[in-house]
């Protein structure tokens, strides 16, 4: 199911986490994978587990925030595997601050990477697709893009990428340019893990499957979207996130 | 990859979709099942709201929904459904039966979180050969027509359908993905 033979995959924030397994499935279906993190020794990690594993892989550098730098990212990507079949925008950095602590530079670091950081790689990716009739966006967005507890900058920047996935959808849709968001929820990384038992307990209470999800769950559905299978759903935004879109009950 | 294997209802019979849906299951390794079968793996409920007329009569939907979908526990349900549901103008019943299946739908979906049965919708744009789609386009106040350059076809929405069912999707519940070319995208309820 959903195979991606010879497509030309770039996935920002591979080096961990949810972006990390995007990377290795996306390498599973067929794809060769551009595994890009603003901390190379960790992508160069990636790639290296993605070839043991008989994977095609390529480690490049990238700070999504800087134009300069995601320029960078396509033009080697298109030396090294040819032109972009499918982006994932997942790099993301997540701030816990209420609104009368944050300050100017916290929240324009969020925007910065989170939202400048989806429209520099989509506008690139965008050029090289459009003239070729195909591609895929998918945007790693967040379940919180709702609305939480101290989450204003990264809610605010999250809700920019529900935004900006329906626009690019609207217009690119006539080129066979697909682009979607997912919206995780609780997802088991090494970031969740390092919360508080008593933390813990409320945002497992706060599940309606009861579970947290993996970052396998997330991979599956980023695969599905990246595959033909998904050619007329474009502009969506699937959470993956055990229900806890159907309500949230304030935790603090 | 190996593929799921489980055994599936896919009722009732009649839809515009459903033999996308079944041939595209049972490529996948499902056996599908008539409705009668007693203790199916999977649920799809498609009650034929992009057919005209509908396989169920509208104000009957819901009804039927539940009684499908309570009569034995299962890992995945999926209904397949409607974007029409977002409103529109000739046909507010089916509009409104759509809209309740969602309702519905995400009600199942939270009591039954806890006992790792999924709910999900597919809200799909009348497929190619639906009839649905000759009274839009004669229709000047209908919605626009795809924005995708290939029309959405009973194989588009098989695909949605049997990617929720996959053992895979299983933190994925309460949703409902629009397999409609972008024609959702205007509207303030889709997100
Ligand atoms: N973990 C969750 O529960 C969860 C929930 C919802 C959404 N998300 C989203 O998923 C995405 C991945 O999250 P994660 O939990 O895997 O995080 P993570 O911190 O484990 O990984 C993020 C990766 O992005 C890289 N990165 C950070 N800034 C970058 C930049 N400017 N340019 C390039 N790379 C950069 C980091 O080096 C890191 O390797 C993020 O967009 C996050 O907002 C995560």
């Amino acid at each position: 199911m959903h195979h991606l033979d010879g497509k030309v995959c770039v996935v920002t924030g591979a080096g961990s986490g949810i972006g990390l397994a995007i990377a290795g499935e996306l390498a599973n279906s067929g794809a060769s994978v551009v595994v890009s993190d603003l901390v190379l020794e960790r992508a160069e990690q990636a790639a290296k587990s993605i070839a043991a594993r008989g994977g095609t892989a390529v480690a490049l550098p990238v700070d999504v925030a800087s134009r300069s730098a995601v320029d960078d990212l396509f033009a080697e990507t298109e030396s090294a595997l040819g032109p972009v079949d499918v982006l994932v925008n997942n790099a993301g950095i997540s701030i816990d601050r209420g609104v009368r602590r944050i300050t100017d530079e916290e929240w324009q670091r969020t925007l910065d990477i989170n939202l400048t950081g989806v429209f520099l790689c989509a506008q690139a990716a965008a050029r090289s697709m459009v003239p070729r009739r195909q591609g895929r966006i998918i945007n790693i967005a967040s379940r919180a893009w709702l609305g939480w507890f101290g989450q204003l900058a990264y809610a605010s920047s999250k809700g920019g990428v529900v935004s900006a996935t329906r626009s690019l959808a609207i217009e690119l849709a006539r080129y066979g340019v697909t682009v979607n968001c997912l919206a995780p929820g609780l997802i088991d990384t090494p970031l969740l893990r390092a919360e508080p038992p008593e933390v813990m307990q409320r945002l497992m209470a706060a599940q309606p499957t009861g579970t947290l999800g993996s970052p396998d769950d997330v991979a599956w559905a980023a695969r599905f979207f990246a595959s033909p299978a998904s050619a007329a759903v474009t502009g969506q935004v699937l959470y993956v996130c055990g229900g806890k879109s159907l309500y949230a009950r304030p935790a603090r | 990859m190996a593929d799921a294997v489980g055994r599936v209802v896919v009722t009732p019979e009649g839809s515009v979709t459903g033999a996308a849906i079944r041939a595209r299951l049972r490529a996948q390794g499902w056996a599908v099942e008539a409705a009668a079968s007693r203790d199916p793996d999977a649920l799809v409920f498609d009650p034929g709201l992009l057919d005209d007329p509908p396989v169920v009569p509208p104000n009957r939907v819901v009804d039927e929904f539940l009684a499908e979908s309570q009569r034995h526990h299962m890992s995945r349900i999926v209904v397949v459904s409607t974007r029409d549901q977002l409103g529109w103008s000739t046909r507010p019943e089916l509009a409104a039966a759509g809209g309740a299946l969602v309702s519905a739908a995400r009600s199942l979906a939270l009591r039954l979180a806890p006992k790792g049965t999924t709910v999900n919708v597919v809200a799909a744009f009348p497929p190619r050969s639906s009839a649905l789609r000759d009274e839009r386009t004669s229709d000047a106040s209908a919605e626009p027509s795809e924005l995708t350059p290939e029309p959405v076809t009973a194989e588009d929405v098989a695909n949605v359908v049997a990617f929720f069912l996959h053992p895979r999707s299983h933190y994925i519940t309460g949703q409902v993905l629009y397999c409609c070319g972008g024609t959702s995208l205007l509207s303030s309820l889709s997100v």
